[in-house]
This record gives structure tokens, C-alpha cells and sequence, in this order.
């Protein structure tokens, strides 16, 4: 059920349950007063005659007796009979006409509203005993007041009193009620449903907003005016869509380096099996020009020639056997290794772009540097990673100085460049997972973080301290007893 | 919430239905049948006692009905009681219609004419068989003697009455004039106690009426008579009696009953009640200042005509 509906709905019973209530109440409140109202007419009226009929009847002047009954019926419209019983409870004189109806005989003949003999002589004043019934007969409820007259030694007055103007006058209230509930009940409907529609216009536009967000549109606001609980829920969906929208953005950007790793991957896998292909055609060459070497005929310039390719074929040997020994898979292992040799090693990889970067380089390394236990494959790749870092950052003719010394028991390594440095707010984040600052396709932004983990493998630690535009230091500490 | 509302509706219903209960019984009942004719029955052996409008018939039936609830139970039979002017009366005496009455003197002197009707008994008041007639005035009135009352409105009682008629017509033929020529105005109250409340309440000059009613009235109703004054006092007149048929049977056992009211401890109080000492055989004398005045005023009214 629309919430239209339900509130309509309940607005309807509410006005109607009330108004039925109020009518009831007031139906039977009116039709009270009325009715203690005509009983007091009648009785002022059957009191009167009852003094009047007194004389009448005593000289047995039965033509006045009839005359007095007839006008007081005739005067007042809502009398429907009066009739006078004598002390045998026959009926003496009545405006009947024809005949006594014999219903209204059987009906009064049970009472008496005091006994001939019996009663005392005078009446006392104002407390004559008076009986009222209602009688339902065929022109409507009659009240039958029965008074006595003098005091029932002389028989009873009976006055019918037609119901019909308390029927008439409450008909005529209780109707005036039904069409002002009505009318309440129309315009309660009317102000309902513009007040629900404003409302639930709102609500909609809510929905929609929602259903747009499920089918992926981030950018939806809303625009809501109102400040009471339809506003809040509003504030707080677009607060809600906007966190949803910026976590999107990074998501994508995640999406597209995973895409980049998974890429590098592959190429990575692929530089493997190339290296492998030029390492074995490449021994040969080595042997070829080792075995040309060998023989002494060979001198002055071609001599100096075939030095020059071995010597350039040894470099290439190297630096594939450096490749395919990166690449390679390999289990944490690990054995005694020299820091300082292992930082010269990560230097050969990147010796081209210090001298592109013109980079000056600053190299302090502590010659008492005990070997330590350690993965040097692992340490050597956190190596390679910051000091690529700090090239990405140097700009040409930049510096970089990598210092070594012990430290207590752990050895300390720091690099230091005076390139463009890490912004305050990405400090916090740049061991996150997928953070980088670099261009699509430059960088992954897992780098530090893989770094973070090996060192913490090593029960060491990294720590990065950076300025805008002034250069970064990082520090890596290292456990020399494990 | 929704359990206020219920609550609401529940005290509503209860409420309602609790209003429902106090309705009154209805009857349900037919008009248009018509009831088989009933006649008031009338006992067979009933005595009738008529009562001449000495008072209203309401207060003659208030003053009467212990006197007559008690004989009718010494005699063992049902008393059916009539009212009426007095010559009403007197023709339903005269007819044997009635049995018993009690009557003004007036009435009395005018039925023996007749020869039908007999005295039974009459009440002795302050121990005399007497009464008067007083002519009374308002309170405030400056009328202070019968003269002051030419040119006045004066009420009657019944043109059968001695209290209430003969006598201040009496009075009036004896200065020679008619009392249609003396008083302004006259009317006829058919009751001493109308012609009380008429001179009560200033609908006339003055009005002559039965001294036993006014002294009875003055107890009974002293608002009413202290609103009048008596002016004059009649000489004493044959109190009004109880006659009877002469051909009622029962006539010596009722006058039995009458004489020993006195006797017996309900009887006094009725007596009491009544403001009668007792009840005696009167002398049919005692009537005979009335008649002698019934015949002057006949003649004097001849005269004056």
C-alpha cells in the first residue's frame, strides 16, 4: 500500500471513528435534554389539567371535562392524546374519538399511580407520584405521562406526548454533523494529499537518486530544501555519494595500475625468457671470440678489435645474468651479505641514468660494516627501488649521497636527494599499497610498499622524511644479530 | 501510539454501550384496535349523598369524603357521592335520584315545599345548631358598614343559598331597592369559598358567604382569608342540615350512625376535623327566621317592582 493510501486511510478512520463518537455522544446528550424537556411540558401541562378536571368531574359535567381535553390537545401540537380514567381505570372521556384503542388500554391498565381509598386527602405539593412510559406505536414513540388527579381518588390524566420533535430536531442535528464530517473528511483528504504529494515528491526524488547510484551514476546529488527528516536524509545520502564517488575515482585509478602491474608482469616474464634466448647464443659468441683470442696470430688492431667485443659481450653477459637472476623466482633465503656491496650492485643497474641525470653522486660508505644474515636479492630490489624513486624525483645535475654506518647493533643506510620531494598530505600514504604520485604507465605504486614489507621481513625498518621541492631522506635500519 | 488509539476506542465503545443501557423500556402497542366498551360499574346497593355547593366541589369532596368513607363502612355499603348546584341537588332529591344530602338551609326551606324530603340530622357548632352569614370586604377596603356598599359589586352565592343570598337581599329590599338597582354589578360564585376569593382577590366590592365555611377557611386556608374582613354578622339562622328521601330505608340507621359520631374514637376525630361538636335531631323550627325572611323579601321585592 502507498504511503498515500495508509495515511489516507487512517486520516478516514480517525475523522470518522471521532465523528461517530461525537454524533453518538451528542444524539444522546440532545434527545436527553428533550426528552426530560418534553417530559417537564407534559407534566406542567398534566398537572394543571389534573387540578382543572377536578370540579369537572366531580359534578360529572362530562361536556366540559371533553372540552378541556380536546383544546389542551389542540394547543399543543406535539399532544397526540389526552384521556381521563376514572378510579375503575375506565376511560372516563379521551380525544380518541370512535373508540378507545384497545393497546393504549391493556398498556396504561397496569398502572396506578395511587390507590382510591388509600391515598391521603391532600396532595402534597410538587411530589405527586407521576408515572412515564413509552409507547412505540404506529405514529411514533408516545410518552405517556400518567398523573393522578387529587391524588388518584378521582382516577388518572394520561397525556401522550409524540416523540416526533425530539426525532425531528436530533434527525436534524445529527444530519448537520454527517455533512460536516463530510466536508472535514473531504478537505482532510484533499490537504492530505497535497501535503503527502510535496512530501513524498522529495522521497522520490531520493529514490531515484538511489537508483541512479545503483546503476553506477556516482555524481548524483540531491536537491532537497526542506529541513526536517526528508532534508537529513537527503544531506546525508549526498554526503554518502560523495565518499562513494571519490573512493570510486581511486578505485579506478587502482584498476588501471593492476592492469599496469599485471602488464609489467608480463613483460617482466617475457624480458626473462628473452634473456635466456640471447644467454645461450651469447656463450657461444663468448667462446668464439675467446677462441679467436687465443690465437697469437691475431694482432695490433683486430686484436684490439675482438678485446673491445669481449669486452662488450661481458658486459652484455652480465647485466643478462643480473636480469634472469632478478627475475627469477625466488624463495626468502638467506645467507651472509655485504650492504655496501650489494648498494654498489643496485648502482651498476642504474649507472645509465646517473650519468643521463648528469646525477652527482655522494658515496659514504662505512668500511667496518660486519656482513649481515639476509635475503640480498630482497634487499638489494628495496635498494633499487629507492634509489629509482630519488632519480624519478632529481632533475638534471640533481644530487644523491648514500651513507652506510653502524649503529648499535643495526646498520643504517640513508639516501638523500634534493629532488622535488613528497607533498605533506601524500607522507602518510606512500607505503599504501597502489600510491603513486607518478604517471600512468611510470609507476605501479607498489614499489615502497613491497619495500616496507621486505624490510619488516628483516625485522628492520624504513622511514621516509620529506620536504616540498627541498628532497626526501629515507632510512633503512637493518638487525646486524639474526 | 497505535495502543493509545486502541485504548481511545476501547473507552469510547465502553462508554457508548454504557450510555446504551440506561434506555427506558419501550411498549409496543396498537391505536388503531378499538377496546371493547367498559362502563364505570355501579354498585347496585349503593347509597347516593348528594352535596350541594355549599363549597367548591373540590373542597366539598375534601371535606366530606372521611365523613362519608366512615359510614359508608358502618353501614356496609358503597356510598356514591354526587355534587352540584343546589337546586341540582334538590331536583335529584326530589326525583329519589339521591338519598342522602347535605344542603344549605336556604335549599332545605325551599325543598319542604316539596314534602319529599325529611330533616335527618344537623351539626351543632360552638354547641347551637347556627350559623351566619357574614358580609365581608377586602382587607384594605374602606367600606366599613353595609350602607357603603351602594353602587358596589357584591357576589352571590347561589340564588338558592341563605347565607350567600337571602340575606343580604334581605338587607337590601328592607332599605326598598331591588339589589339589581343597589349594587353596581352582582354576580353568582355558585360557592362560598369562590365568593371568599373572589373578594380575596379584589374581583369584587364584597360578597356575603357562610360563616361555618369562613371560620373553616380561616384555619385551612388563613393566607386566603385574612385577606378579607367582615363587615357585618347576620343574626343566627337554622344550620344547614342532612336530609333525607322520605322513602329511604336506611334513613334510621344512618341517623343512628350521625348521632353517635360523638361517641366513638374515629368519629370524634372526623368531628373534630369538620369543626362539628356533634350531630343532633334538629327542630324543624330553627328554620323558620329563614322562611319568615323568604317571604319578606318576596313581598318587598313585589313592592319595589
Amino acid at each position: 500500500m502507498k504511503i498515500h493510501t495508509k495515511i489516507i486511510l487512517l486520516l478516514i478512520i480517525v475523522i470518522f471513528s471521532l465523528g461517530f463518537s461525537v454524533i453518538f455522544f451528542v444524539k444522546e446528550f440532545i434527545s436527553g435534554r428533550l426528552s426530560a424537556e418534553l417530559d417537564e411540558m407534559g407534566l406542567c401541562i398534566a398537572r394543571n389539567l389534573a387540578s382543572n378536571c377536578i370540579e369537572p368531574i366531580l359534578v360529572e359535567d362530562l361536556v366540559k371535562l371533553q372540552k378541556m381535553i380536546s383544546d389542551t390537545k389542540q394547543l399543543e401540537k406535539h399532544i397526540v392524546y389526552v384521556f381521563i380514567l376514572d378510579t375503575q381505570s375506565v376511560p372516563v372521556v379521551h380525544t380518541f374519538g370512535d373508540y378507545f384503542p384497545k393497546g393504549l388500554a391493556d398498556a396504561v391498565s397496569g398502572i396506578k399511580t395511587a390507590v382510591g381509598a388509600l391515598a391521603p386527602y391532600n396532595e402534597p405539593k410538587g411530589s405527586t407520584p407521576y408515572q412515564i412510559q413509552i409507547l412505540s406505536t404506529e405514529q411514533g414513540l408516545i410518552r405517556d405521562i400518567a398523573f393522578p388527579i387529587l391524588n388518584g381518588r378521582l382516577g388518572t390524566l394520561h397525556l401522550g406526548i409524540s416523540e416526533k420533535y425530539i426525532q425531528e430536531i436530533v434527525s436534524a442535528i445529527v444530519n448537520r454533523l454527517i455533512l460536516i464530517i463530510c466536508i472535514i473528511t473531504v478537505m482532510g483528504i484533499v490537504l492530505t494529499y497535497f501535503f503527502a504529494n510535496r512530501t513524498l515528491s522529495e522521497l522520490k526524488k531520493v529514490i531515484k537518486s538511489i537508483k541512479k547510484i545503483g546503476e553506477g551514476d556516482f555524481s548524483q546529488r540531491i536537491n532537497v530544501k526542506s529541513k526536517d527528516e526528508i532534508g537529513l536524509l537527503a544531506k546525508t545520502f549526498n554526503e554518502m555519494a560523495e565518499k562513494l564517488e571519490n573512493t570510486n575515482i581511486q578505485l579506478k585509478n587502482a584498476q588501471t595500475q593492476l592492469i599496469q602491474t599485471a602488464k609489467m608482469a608480463t613483460v617482466g616474464q617475457f624480458a626473462a625468457g628473452v634473456a635466456h634466448e640471447i644467454n645461450n647464443p651469447l656463450a657461444g659468441i663468448l667462446n668464439c671470440v675467446r677462441s679467436l683470442l687465443a690465437d697469437p696470430e691475431i694482432k695490433g688492431q683486430k686484436r684490439g678489435y675482438l678485446e673491445l667485443t669481449l669486452k662488450g659481450l661481458l658486459r652484455i653477459e652480465n647485466t643478462i645474468k643480473q636480469i634472469l637472476s632478478f627475475s627469477s623466482k625466488h624463495e626468502f633465503k638467506v645467507m651472509l651479505a655485504d650492504v655496501n656491496q650489494l648498494i654498489k650492485e643496485s648502482l651498476e643497474f642504474v649507472k645509465h641514468r646517473l650519468t643521463e641525470q648528469k646525477v652527482v653522486l655522494e658515496l659514504n660508505l662505512s668500511e667496518s660494516l660486519p656482513k649481515i644474515l639476509c635475503d640480498p636479492y630482497k634487499i638489494q630490489q628495496v635498494f633499487l627501488n629507492i634509489i629509482s624513486n630519488a632519480l624519478d624525483a632529481l632533475t638534471v645535475g640533481g644530487k644523491l649521497s648514500i651513507s652506510t654506518a653502524m649503529i648499535d647493533k643495526n646498520i643504517e643506510i640513508i639516501f638523500i636527494d634534493n629532488g622535488k620531494g613528497i607533498k605533506e598530505e601524500h607522507l602518510d600514504k606512500v607505503f599504501d599499497p597502489f600510491f603513486t604520485t607518478k604517471e600512468v604507465g611510470k609507476g605501479v605504486g607498489l614499489g615502497l610498499s613491497i619495500s616496507y614489507s621486505i624490510i619488516q621481513q628483516h625485522k628492520g625498518t624504513i622511514s621516509i622524511k620529506s620536504k616540498e621541492n627541498q628532497g626526501t631522506t629515507v632510512v633503512i635500519r637493518l638487525p646486524v644479530n639474526n | 501510539m497505535n495502543k493509545k488509539l486502541i485504548l481511545y476506542f476501547l473507552v469510547l465503545a465502553i462508554i457508548n454501550f454504557s450510555n446504551c443501557n440506561k434506555k427506558k423500556e419501550v411498549k409496543n402497542i396498537n391505536l388503531s384496535e378499538p377496546a371493547e366498551k367498559i362502563e364505570t360499574k355501579i354498585p347496585q346497593d349503593a347509597i347516593n349523598v348528594g352535596i350541594g355547593a355549599i363549597v367548591s366541589p373540590k373542597e366539598g369532596f375534601l371535606y366530606y369524603k372521611e365523613l362519608l368513607d366512615y359510614i359508608s363502612k358502618k353501614i356496609s355499603k358503597p356510598i356514591v357521592l354526587k355534587q352540584g348546584r343546589y337546586e341540582e341537588i334538590n331536583r335529584l332529591l326530589k326525583s329519589n335520584q339521591i338519598d342522602l344530602a347535605f344542603i344549605c338551609s336556604g335549599a332545605y326551606v325551599e325543598l319542604q315545599k316539596a314534602a319529599q324530603v325529611e330533616l335527618l340530622v344537623a351539626p351543632l357548632v360552638n354547641n347551637k345548631p347556627e350559623y351566619y352569614s357574614y358580609i365581608i370586604v377586602h382587607r384594605d377596603s374602606e367600606i366599613e358598614n353595609f350602607s357603603d356598599l351602594k353602587g358596589k359589586s357584591f357576589a352571590f352565592v347561589d340564588p338558592l343559598s341563605n347565607s350567600g343570598y337571602l340575606f343580604p337581599v334581605y338587607l337590601v329590599a328592607k332599605k326598598g331597592k331591588t339589589y339589581q338597582n343597589y349594587f353596581s354589578r352582582t354576580i353568582f360564585t355558585y360557592s362560598h369559598d369562590n365568593s371568599i376569593i373572589a373578594v380575596a382577590e379584589k374581583l369584587i366590592d364584597a360578597a356575603a358567604v357562610d360563616s361555618l365555611i369562613y371560620n373553616w377557611l380561616s384555619e385551612t386556608n388563613p393566607e386566603l382569608v385574612s385577606k378579607t374582613k367582615i363587615i357585618l354578622t347576620s343574626p343566627p339562622f337554622g344550620i344547614p342540615p342532612v336530609v333525607v328521601h322520605k322513602n329511604f330505608n336506611l334513613k334510621k340507621e344512618i341517623k343512628k350512625i350521625f348521632l353517635e359520631l360523638d361517641k366513638e374514637d374515629e368519629g370524634k376525630k372526623i368531628l373534630a376535623k369538620l369543626r362539628i361538636d356533634k350531630f343532633i335531631s334538629p327542630d324543624d323550627k330553627i328554620y323558620d327566621f329563614i322562611r319568615e325572611m323568604k317571604i319578606k323579601v318576596n313581598e318587598l321585592q313585589r313592592l319595589n317592582e
